[in-house]
């Protein structure tokens, strides 16, 4: 597999507060994130597992046994069930990119406007409300971005 | 001498892709937007480029973060397509340009750009989605592609990105050859894709932006990439690889044409920018 090797770095959940708690104060925007250095040294282990479901081959082992995939990949128990509760904010605050992320919202059923909605806690008829032209967004079907 | 004829500034989402792809081109939440390529397009075929130059940024496809390349060029023959995680789409290869390539690493590299020479490469939705758009189904020209990291900070500034397209368009005129050369940037326009600001976008800015790259690019160059993204969220910093695009034109330009959209998860912007030929 062309992303196997060394398992990252581990880190624990306090360096996740601080490091929202900046971006927080960039961004003037709850859970957006600036992928910078320490953001992806911390969520290396998880984009890299992402990155992998680029192959079709991997996407069939990911989907026939999800945990026994992310274990060989080297998630740890956090990292799995983030992933296996469709956590997004969870995995965005893990310092997963969002550009990894739309591939594995895929191999799960999901798409990137199902992800949104859930990460901005809204449903369809609200984010519609929310865009200066209607249309596209009122169909879930239609939603890669 | 090769010579540059003109550029285009797109937005990029796979939406647009996946709009095409499903043949929406009459679906009235769409139809704006494919009749907003239509003369782009047409302009594009009078245009008769030889080669395209196309800034864009790689979404984790060709490259990982095992490697991420600042500034990339791929100088092969042919360029494949990318598997984003949900299948190829049907589209041919892209033909390269080596000769054009490679004269163009030599001289950025004499000009202290130092960029990453891809002999492969594997081309995803940051060309795949507007290229459609603007061309059919067939490609009327070789493509060089340039990606830009956006996506894993420190990114280059948005005075490095204008400063690169000034040293393309060096690069393109030292080349012998009588080429006529088109030059694409891709990106943006305002938008979020994730958080709790998920689905920001701000038209005001992205018009704004828009008409500045076309009349006074200087002046976006001074913006951060902070600034950016506070006017059009965290995503929205692709915007620097239009500065690419523009820095490779001639100072004054003819705006061919101008498209926006914004129905959805981003700013669909569309910029056709006409050379005249002028430093």
């Amino acid at each position: 597999m062309k992303t196997a090797g060394p398992p990252p770095e581990d880190f624990s959940n306090p360096t996740v507060s601080r490091v929202l708690d900046r971006d927080a104060d960039v961004m003037e925007a709850p859970n957006s994130m600036v992928l910078d250095g320490e953001r992806s040294r911390l969520g290396y282990r998880i984009n890299r597992f992402c990155f992998s479901l680029k192959s079709p081959s991997n996407r069939a082992a990911f989907k026939a046994d999800m945990d026994g995939y992310m274990q060989v990949q080297g998630l740890n128990d956090r990292e799995r069930a983030l992933v296996l509760n469709q956590d997004w904010l969870g995995l965005v605050a893990a310092g997963a990119s969002i550009y990894t992320l739309v591939k594995l919202t895929g191999s799960m059923g999901s798409n990137l406007l199902l992800a949104g909605l859930k990460m901005r806690g809204e449903d369809m008829e609200a984010f519609r409300g929310s865009r200066p032209e209607q249309g596209v967004a009122s169909n879930p079907n239609k939603g890669s971005h | 001498m090769a010579r540059i004829i003109g550029g285009i500034g797109s937005s990029h989402a796979p939406s647009i892709a996946h709009a095409y792809d499903k043949g929406w081109h009459t679906d009235p939440e769409w139809k704006p937007l494919f009749d907003g390529y239509a003369p782009a397009k047409q302009w594009l075929a009078q245009m008769k480029p030889d080669v395209m130059v196309i800034f864009y940024n790689d979404h984790l496809n060709r490259f990982f973060f095992d490697a991420y390349p600042t500034f990339a060029i791929g100088v092969g023959a042919r360029h494949a397509l990318a598997d984003e995680g949900w299948g190829l789409r049907n589209f041919p290869a892209f033909d390269g340009a080596p000769d054009l390539a490679w004269h163009m690493t030599k001289s950025l590299i004499e000009q202290e750009f130092d960029i990453t020479v891809c002999q492969e490469i594997e081309i995803d939705h940051g060309i795949l989605s507007p290229l459609p758009m603007l061309t059919d189904t067939h490609w009327p020209a070789p493509i060089i592609p340039i990606p830009v990291n956006v996506i894993q900070h420190p990114l280059p500034t948005t005075r490095r990105c204008y400063k690169l397209g000034q040293a393309v368009r060096r690069a393109v005129e030292s080349f012998p050859q009588d080429l006529k050369v088109m030059v694409l940037g891709t990106g943006g326009l305002s938008h979020q894709i994730h958080g709790k600001r998920f689905g920001f976008i701000n038209p005001e800015w992205d018009h704004e932006f828009m008409t500045r790259l076309v009349e006074d690019p200087a002046s976006l160059t001074e913006l951060s990439h902070d600034e950016l993204m506070r006017r059009g969220g965290v995503e929205s910093v692709e915007m620097i690889i239009w500065l690419a695009m523009r820095g490779a034109l001639s100072a004054q330009v003819k705006q061919a044409h101008q498209a926006y959209y914004a129905p959805s998860l981003t700013g669909y912007g569309l910029l056709a920018l006409e050379d005249l030929g002028t430093h």
